[in-house]
């Protein structure tokens, strides 16, 4: 999986505990551990905007794209 | 739809097919049971009624008695999968091998029915409807396969 989430640089810029980002959005601290880690295959657009809208950033400020691909796809 | 949620309503109602299906499976353990105590009196009846050779009979009930061991095989594994169903576990590797076994049980009758068949003729049309029973127990537990795949897929969206 080439997309990185980097939910610890925009918590630690918050000052904002996991804990509480997980209330926050309304997730589970396990679920946000899995976002964290990398081993999500997935995010839903609204747990996207419910952790944008808590830790007022932009998507582009959290997810971040690490493939060797091409932009037209090609390796 | 009030104070419920469409979830568990849902769970309400495959819950309730669950206990459905445990029932009627049981009803079927205790029939087979029941014949395994009976046959030999209800064969010695069909005897006189459609006056059949009594080599015909004895193949017939060893084919009976020879099929009741998958038979229950097959039942146990599905009460099993029932109750893992009840625990929310349904598409489990468990489950995919009960479904395997049932699958080689309704073999295991096919071909039992198959040689009894040269007997009496009629056991061939069990024999086709066994393979057929098997088959889509085989096409189930490879959908088992793909929803598990989707489950998983799906735990792991956040």
């Amino acid at each position: 999986m080439s997309i990185i989430v980097n939910l610890d640089v925009m918590l630690a810029r918050r000052k904002m505990s996991s804990l509480e980002l997980a209330e926050r959005v309304g997730i589970t601290q396990a679920n946000l551990s899995i976002l964290k880690t990398g081993k999500a295959k997935a995010i839903r657009f609204s747990t996207l905007d419910a952790i944008c809208r808590a830790l007022r950033c932009q998507p582009g400020d959290i997810l971040e794209s690490r493939g060797d691909a091409s932009p037209d796809g090609e390796a | 739809m009030g104070d419920r949620t469409r979830r568990e309503v849902t769970g309400l109602k495959s819950s309730k097919s669950v206990l459905i299906c445990y029932g009627i499976t049981w009803v079927v353990i205790g029939v087979l049971a029941g014949l395994c105590v009976t046959a030999p009196m209800l064969m010695d009846l069909y005897m006189r009624w459609r006056a059949l050779a009594p080599e015909v009979c004895r193949a017939v009930l060893i084919a009976f008695y020879l099929s009741c061991l998958p038979a229950f095989t097959a039942l146990i594994c599905l009460l099993r999968i029932l109750h893992k169903i009840r625990v929310q576990e349904m598409f489990g590797a468990a489950n995919r091998w009960l479904l395997r076994v049932i699958s080689w049980c309704c073999l295991a009758v096919a071909l039992i029915c198959f040689v009894a068949g040269f007997w009496y003729f009629p056991l061939f049309f069990l024999t086709a409807a066994m393979l057929f029973i098997s088959l889509i127990t085989r096409v189930v537990c490879t959908c088992f396969l793909a929803a598990a795949e989707l489950q998983e897929e799906n735990s792991l969206t956040i």
